[in-house]
């Protein structure tokens, strides 16, 4: 994901991927065997994104994929992976068609599961007035929004005000708005407007954005604190958007179903390891940007995987490796896999964006909160 | 709520602000060279960046604001530099593909460097800002707005008040008059483009301190301004402030609609405000547009790529039903096609392996469909597209929604998808039949911005979540004949291989049919195709809607091979990348299109396999388009004829020696034309080429074509004179143009027309057998008018533009066998009384009937359909095609066929071409036009020029004739020759002629009877002889009163004046 809409945050995931790639490599591979790792850049154009993966299965006969941040060429191609058979070990939950793809083996927390957690967090904390701006033009805005509505109408009884089933619309406190605008001050007036005048405020609000979006739209679009706070899904979670948004991300949740090198956690060593082994391959590398976190857990996976299968490697034995394991690697809670259920990851946790004359760091929020409705609430076409 | 909606006006302004700065900017480069700058979003995000990287280095932006404004207006210089000015030749298609170069170079440049994620950019206005009912308006966001206000009336004043702005104006209205007055108009351009580059650049400087800094979203932020510009009208800054206007405050807008129930759903939709401009922007378009009025458009590009001509008067092995050798060359090309997934890919040929070489070869065969609709409308019609991806978009989403919802599959969706997008290009067509050249650009630009924005992801469309993802029912029953596993990939290469030829094939059959021979006449000039029988309402839409339904084939297939769609694959972008396949092809060439699509194809599988050039995908390509364009206009196609070229001159190197007898002649006839002065070696050179292929011509021709004796006997009359023969001796070929300019190599240009007594006409056909009618010349006139009586008749014309009264109450008739003679002084309205006759002026009162049938509302070409032909004061021959070709587009009312039995080359269309084909060879004979029948008609002498485009008049077979000035340009030996001719048609031919022309001289020696007009009122008529003495129309033409005795004298020197 070297360019694109996605590149801000997906793009160092490769860092993530071949850390663990060239640890394994020099410390003689797995079963003797180097591992032949084979990166390409799809832009987050699924279209070429799914022309890359059949390539890489039919021209390539590459034996499985590993990560694959490029979320929307998967999604493209899930038919096409079920139809091959293809393993594909270790993504970054981003889609929840991943997480029933029998030959796909998540390691992240899914959008859905992190909205339903987030709304439940929120509820039990006080909150009765929900309201959330998303990206309508991605899955995962949109996956996520339907997804945490359904949770506040479980919670409370009622659908966001605004709630639109197409979820392609900016109205009331239920706000999809399209990537790219060069102003969002009316959108932002609009939200604001049926947010914090009329018949009660909101107390929570939740931003499913992508960073560049949710930058713009934060800096023209938050007036005033919910009572209860506001937060933002894993997009969010990485350094380079702490710090650019400043003071109107001051006291932000942002949830990852990863353990991130913040706080005491940093201290934790298996965190303290995955940062060591990212800064040996990257000086330079964020590691608190989750999904750089994601693609290195995800590779752990995938070498821990083929160290079980061993010699007898095949797709099918590599997937019944994977269908009937658990993987602990200190970075998620423990993750198990098993037929017909791919939701290994249901757990998410947040932390708080602190900026007072610069940004200073995370506090943890919350310790992991599992997904109460695992599995559902997934939008009719996804 | 209004309070409600006036809070939301004012929150609007921000967008307001940014869209009239990139508008305004788009309007004074518009204004100023007449070039469509799509690189203006990489000249507001390229300093931006700059401004970026100057603040990060510690430069206070008092001094890194001034550095980014000035690198745009370098950058925007720069632009008009090294691309606009170098493809002015080319037009102004070919201008605007070059600022689609730039912005592909720029934007994919700056991603290189800075990489495609967001950065913070520096503020230039103070943080903070001011509450407005409990929105934040910030401080740089009322400024963004200020400058573009104080923008705008700065350049309003420029223009208006400034002599350097009057010489800006000027020198785009009209650079030609504008160098006679001493303005350099070069210079005012290149400052055009300065200025432009710099309120693009401010305006991106000021835009992402409020935003972000990204090289994609940031640069497309033209696309609305665009839209902003175009509502404005695209001439005005203050139009395109108005336009600014409209389109913030449609924007920032609607989330005010959320307030209003019942709209509520709709008008919030995601994209809601694209739709609503898009219809905005064609709507005015469509009632600004013009109505339909013919006029020259040739704006498209002029790549000399096909310069072959498609048709060649006498030789019989071009059509495709005669393929000879090259027919045998498809089949083996297609055999090899078919074959080679069978045998795999050789060893050698590692990391290439077979299955990814059909993903290639499928990926290539759905650019060429793609591109070749760009080829058909843009490089035959002359009507530009930059929305092809939309067609094709909008043909994989409806197929996607019959297979989801009625359960039609494959084959039956890739008809009915191809319709849909066939109907929605013709749609957009109609906006087309009201606007020209680069307004459509535009026009098609919104569509391709609004389906991205809109079509493609509102959920009734596109599905929910943005992607319609959806499985395509197979062929038959798993297991059983003839089930056909699409999403194998060999079989659906068969698939696509069987589309693209289909398409390939249909499109050369078109192209070299009727139908597209008047895409190409009406691309070449509107008003000359009409006049000629085209309906060219009717073709312009027949060419959108198969453009549409050709795209709509490629979307059917790309859903059909991949199963799913998704908005991405038909973006603004991929137009782009499909008018770069098509640029880079040669635009006009389907051959072309097919190397540049293969090539293409083979540059994403190279991207592919080295991953470290993945990056710079984008910007190869961008650097490919640029480089076809500056430095090899022809494109691939062209590449076939200059390797033929460089093996001419290898071989003529080779022959030397052997040419020894005949290089002799040509020093000494060197050395005679160039009267004592040194003969060069080239020059020798070209001559001994020349007389090479004069000979090889002669002798190839002498079994074909019986040569009539030098001298013949034409005419009655008066005028009876004796013609030179049509016999080219090789010392005439010798008599070819010498100098830098000459082109000794090419065949077609060694020859000088006029040494070839082009327009002799000699009156007699083969065997010396003389021509008595129409009917001799192949040319039929229907019976019925043939009436004798009155042939054209104009009565009580009157023709007003606005205030201006051209042509006041003036009626004529020209009778059955009359040469009618039309004179005037400049200004008189001659001209506009012979648009009103022929149907290109709508006359404001008054009628004209052709042969006794009111025809005054009829348009054109109904006109020329009931026997009306005409010629041009200023020639309007179609410069692409050969003399052959202009010649059998005026067949076109005596070819029966139909679009679709152009397209599958049926009997009936056959029977007709070759009909068409006997006639022009006849016409081209007895003008004497052989030798240069296969030449294109650029570059012609003007003398034959005029003759063609009477050539083509006759052609049509219509009884009267309309001539406009045709003897202007002609010197004397050409006046007198036309004039034989002229007397030969009428007294041979019975043909009736109505004549404007200032030659006093030669319109008295052929009339029968004359008007004259003077002011927009008839000042005489009568007699020849009676019209040269009437005292009027000599003080008409001297300006006062003439004594009885000078009289003679004084119309000898009107005559001069005239």
């Amino acid at each position: 994901m070297a360019d694109g809409p996605g590149s801000s945050f997906l793009g160092p995931v490769r860092t993530g991927i071949t850390t663990v790639l060239d640890k394994i490599n020099n410390s003689g591979g797995v079963c003797g065997r180097r591992l032949d790792l084979t990166l390409r850049n799809d832009s987050w154009d699924a279209a070429r994104g799914k022309q890359y993966i059949q390539n890489f299965v039919e021209g390539d006969k590459v034996f499985a994929l590993a990560v694959v941040p490029s979320s929307e060429g998967l999604r493209e191609a899930d038919a096409y992976i079920q139809q091959q058979k293809v393993p594909v070990v270790g993504t970054d939950g981003m889609l929840i068609h991943q997480y029933k793809n029998p030959w796909i083996w998540p390691v992240a927390t899914s959008t859905i599961s992190t909205m339903h957690a987030m709304a439940k967090n929120a509820a039990d904390r006080g909150s009765k007035r929900f309201g959330i701006v998303f990206d309508a033009q991605y899955h995962f805005g949109v996956e996520g929004a339907f997804a945490f509505n359904q949770a506040v109408k479980r919670l409370t009884g009622d659908n966001i005000p605004g709630f639109d089933s197409q979820l392609k619309s900016c109205t009331g406190r239920f706000c999809g708005i399209q990537p790219g605008k060069p102003s969002y001050s009316g959108d932002a007036k609009q939200f604001n407007d049926a947010c914090f005048s009329g018949a009660g405020t909101c107390d929570f609000i939740a931003y499913l954005l992508e960073p560049d979006t949710a930058l713009s739209f934060l800096r023209e679009g938050r007036p005033a604190n919910p009572q209860i706070g506001f937060a933002g899904a894993q997009p969010l979670f990485t350094r380079p958007f702490a710090e650019n948004c400043q003071r109107p991300c001051d006291g932000m949740w942002v949830w990852t179903g990863y353990n991130p090198p913040l706080e005491s956690l940093a201290s934790d060593p298996d965190v303290a390891r995955y940062v060591n082994e990212v800064h040996q391959e990257s000086a330079s590398a964020d590691t608190t940007n989750q999904f750089l976190e994601g693609g290195y857990i995800g590779m752990s996976l995938m070498v821990q995987a083929l160290q079980k299968v061993g010699p007898a490697l095949t797709r099918q034995n590599l997937k019944n490796v994977l269908d009937s394991m658990t993987f602990s690697s200190g970075l998620t809670s423990p993750l198990a896999w098993r037929p017909g259920n791919h939701f290994a990851n249901v757990s998410a946790q947040a932390f708080e964006i602190q900026y007072k004359q610069s940004f200073n760091g995370w506090r943890k929020a919350t310790s992991f909160i599992a997904d109460p409705w695992v599995g559902e609430d997934i939008p009719s076409g996804e | 709520m209004l309070v409600k909606f006036g809070l939301y006006l004012l929150l609007s302004l921000p967008l307001i602000g940014a869209y009239a700065m990139l508008a305004i900017g788009i309007v004074v480069v518009f204004r100023a060279s007449k070039v469509l700058n799509l690189a203006h979003g990489a000249m507001a995000m390229l300093p931006a960046y700059i401004t970026y990287e100057a603040s990060k280095r510690g430069i206070s932006m008092f001094f890194a604001v001034p550095l980014g404004v000035g690198a745009g207006a370098l950058l925007g210089m720069a632009t008009e530099r090294l691309f606009v000015r170098p493809l002015a030749r080319q037009g102004a298609t070919a201008q605007t593909v070059g600022t689609v170069a730039v912005y592909g170079l720029v934007v994919a440049g700056a991603a290189q460097i800075w990489g495609s994620g967001s950065k913070t950019a520096p503020l230039v206005f103070p943080a903070g800002g001011v509450h407005v009912a409990g929105a934040l308006l910030r401080w740089g966001q009322l400024g963004l707005f200020t400058v573009a206000l104080a923008s705008a009336a700065g350049f309003y004043a420029l223009f208006r008040f400034t002599g350097i702005g009057l010489a800006m104006r000027g020198a785009a209205e009209n650079p030609r008059a504008a160098g006679l007055m001493g303005i350099n108009p070069e210079r005012m351009a290149r400052f055009a483009w300065m200025l432009g580059g710099s309120l693009a650049a401010l305006a991106g400087i000021l835009l992402a301190s409020v935003t972000n800094l990204q090289p994609y979203s940031l640069s497309l932020q033209m696309l609305p301004a665009f839209v902003a510009a175009l509502v404005g009208g695209f001439g005005s800054l203050l139009g395109a402030l108005a336009g600014a206007f409209a389109v913030g405050v449609a924007e920032g807008m609607v989330p005010a609609f959320s307030l209003v129930p019942g709209i509520r759903r709709i008008a919030t939709q995601v994209g809601m405000p694209q739709l609503v401009l898009t219809v905005l922007a064609l709507g005015v378009m469509y009632y600004r547009g013009s109505k339909f009025s013919v006029g020259d458009s040739r704006a498209a590009l002029a790549g000399d790529a096909d310069a072959t001509p498609i048709h060649t008067a006498f030789d019989t092995s071009r059509l495709p039903r005669r393929g000879g050798s090259k027919r045998l060359l498809r089949y083996a090309i297609l055999l090899s096609l078919l074959a080679w997934p069978f045998f795999g890919v050789p060893s050698f040929l590692h990391p290439l392996d077979t299955y990814s070489l059909l993903g290639d070869a499928i990926l290539a065969g759905g650019y060429f469909i793609a591109a070749s609709s760009i080829v058909m409308l843009t490089g035959w019609v002359g009507q530009i597209s930059l929305s092809q991806a939309a067609f094709v978009g909008i043909s994989a989403f409806s197929s996607a929604l019959l297979s989801r919802h009625y359960g039609i599959g494959f084959p039956l969706s890739l008809i009915v998808g191809a319709c849909m997008s066939a109907c929605a290009s013709a749609v957009l067509g109609v906006v087309a039949l009201r606007v020209r050249g680069l307004y459509l650009a535009v026009a098609t630009l919104i569509f391709a911005w609004m389906a991205d924005e809109y079509l493609f992801i509102v959920p009734w469309f596109a599905g929910k979540g943005g992607s319609a993802a959806i499985k395509n029912h197979p062929v038959g029953v798993h297991g059983a004949f003839p089930y056909f596993d699409f999403s194998d990939r060999r079989t659906f290469y068969f698939v696509m291989i069987a589309a693209a030829s289909s398409v390939l094939f249909g499109l050369l059959n078109l192209r070299d049919s009727k139908t597209g021979r008047a895409f190409f006449a009406i691309r070449g000039s509107e008003s000359a195709a009409a006049s000629l029988g085209i309906d060219v309402i009717r073709y312009k839409l027949v060419a959108f809607a198969t453009a549409g339904f050709v795209a709509g084939i490629a979307g059917n297939l790309i859903l059909t091979h991949q199963d799913t769609v998704v908005p991405d694959q038909f973006s603004l972008k991929v137009s782009l990348l499909f008018l770069a396949i098509a640029v880079v092809g040669g635009l006009r060439s389907l051959h072309g299109t097919v190397a540049a699509s293969v090539v293409f194809a083979a540059l994403s599988e190279l991207f592919f396999r080295v991953p470290a050039l993945g990056e710079y995908l984008q910007l190869v390509s961008a650097l490919l388009l640029a480089v076809i364009l500056l430095v090899y206009p022809g494109g691939l196609a062209a590449v076939p004829r200059d390797l033929r070229r460089v093996w001419r001159r290898i071989d003529v190197l080779l022959q030397h020696k052997k040419t020894v007898p005949i290089r002799d002649r040509a020093i000494a006839f060197c050395r005679q034309m160039a009267k004592g002065a040194e003969a060069t070696e080239a020059l020798i050179a070209e001559r001994v080429v020349a007389v090479r292929q004069a000979i090889g011509r002669q002798i190839a021709r002498v079994p074909v074509f019986q040569r009539v004796p030098a001298l013949a006997t034409v005419g009655a009359g008066p005028t009876e004179r004796r013609l030179t023969g049509l016999v080219v001796p090789i010392e005439d070929a010798l008599a070819g143009p010498l100098g830098p300019g000459a082109d000794a190599v090419e065949g077609e240009k060694d020859v000088d027309a006029d040494a070839l007594d082009v327009g002799g006409a000699n009156g007699e056909l083969e065997g010396g057998r003389k021509l008595h009618s129409m009917h001799d010349l192949g040319l039929d006139l229907k019976t019925s008018y043939q009436a004798r009586g009155t042939v054209i008749r104009a009565q009580n014309i009157t023709v007003r533009f606005g205030g201006l009264t051209a042509v006041n109450d003036v009626s004529l008739e020209v009778r059955a066998g009359q040469i009618v003679g039309l004179i005037g002084p400049n200004g008189a309205g001659k001209t506009t009384l012979f648009n009103a006759i022929s149907g290109l002026n709508s006359p404001t009162s008054g009628s004209v009937s052709l042969f006794g049938e009111d025809v005054t509302v009829l348009p054109v070409h109904e006109r020329a359909a009931r026997g009306l032909g005409r010629t041009f004061q200023v020639i309007q021959l179609f410069p692409e095609l050969t003399v052959f070709e202009n010649l059998l587009v005026a067949t076109h009312l005596h070819n029966p066929s139909t679009l679709l039995s152009n397209v599958v080359v049926t009997a009936k269309s056959v029977r007709a071409e070759l009909a068409a084909e006997e006639t022009c060879r006849r016409v081209v004979r007895f003008l004497g036009l052989e030798e240069i029948a296969d030449r294109p008609v650029a570059g012609l002498p003007f003398g034959t020029l005029r003759m063609i485009e009477i050539g083509r008049a006759l052609v049509t077979g219509a009884p009267a004739l309309m001539l406009d000035e045709p003897a202007s340009g002609l010197d004397n030996r050409e006046t007198d020759k036309l004039t034989e001719l002229l007397l030969f048609v009428r007294n041979e031919l019975n043909l009736s002629i109505l004549l404007i022309e200032h030659d006093v001289r030669m319109v008295t020696g052929v009339s029968d009877y004359m008007y004259v007009l003077n002011r927009g009122v008839m000042l005489a008529e009568g007699k020849p002889a009676d019209i040269q003495r009437d005292p009027a129309v000599v003080a008409a033409y001297l300006g006062e009163p003439i004594s009885d005795r000078g009289s003679e004298t004084d119309v000898a020197e009107a005559e001069v004046m005239a």
